[in-house]
């Protein structure tokens, strides 16, 4: 695939995810910079590879929230049997 | 108590197992040295980005590819610690490509460098907030 078919493939595509956003317009710059020959194709496709990267940091952020909120609803429950307990 | 309230808690939330109500419930807590170490990163990327293209950026990808390292080992034997040890790990990939490529003799281009910083910088932002808001 070339830079420039990769740019048009980006210009094409609409996303509501932010991330998803963040990634292309990303993705887009480094294309550019790619053509520009201010980056060379190794540090191009390192730079991509990162995006995927970043996508997995993301996810695996997510899934730690998830277990915190978890957390804390465990914990509220807890005070609040034990509240009723002492009652 | 403890095993009625993780119980309630699987039915309330609709968990499909009660190991994942218990492995929350269960969780490392907050480590101050976890939190330090993500915030030296994010602080090192922030501060090497305006010396990309110069020598003095060197110092900077060495210092995050060393505490990037040294918070993964950290992360790594803290039992019930599995999400923070992961997220150390894949950072680390990030990181340890940047260092590497300041080891060759050819130094690499302002623009991949300063890309590479901005990508350390949101990943350890990330970090930070989960990691900052484990239970006390």
């Amino acid at each position: 695939m070339k830079a420039q078919d990769i740019l048009d493939s980006i210009s094409g595509t609409k996303t509501d995810d932010p991330r998803m956003a963040q990634a292309a317009g990303l993705l887009a710059e480094y294309t550019k910079e790619f053509q520009a020959g201010r980056l060379s194709s190794e540090e191009y496709q390192e730079l991509v590879a990162d995006l995927q990267v970043e996508n997995l940091i993301y996810a695996q952020c997510d899934d730690l929230a998830a277990k915190e909120r978890l957390n804390s609803i465990c914990s509220a429950v807890l005070s609040a049997a034990s509240l009723l307990s002492s009652v | 108590m403890r095993i009625l309230a993780i119980l309630m808690v699987s039915l309330l939330t609709g968990c499909s197992t009660v190991q994942g109500v218990w492995d929350a419930y269960f969780m490392a807590k907050f480590d101050v040295n976890e939190y330090q170490y993500i915030t030296r990163i994010r602080t090192h990327a922030q501060l090497g980005t305006p010396k990309c293209g110069t020598d003095a950026v060197v110092e900077h990808v060495k210092y995050i590819h060393v505490v990037s390292q040294e918070y993964k080992n950290y992360a790594e034997m803290i039992p019930r610690n599995e999400n923070s040890f992961q997220l150390a790990n894949t950072l680390t990939n990030i990181t340890d490509d940047f260092y590497k490529r300041y080891q060759g003799d050819k130094a690499p281009s302002a623009v991949y460098c300063k890309a590479k910083f901005a990508a350390i910088e949101r990943s350890a932002e990330n970090i930070q907030r989960v990691i900052g808001a484990k239970p006390r």
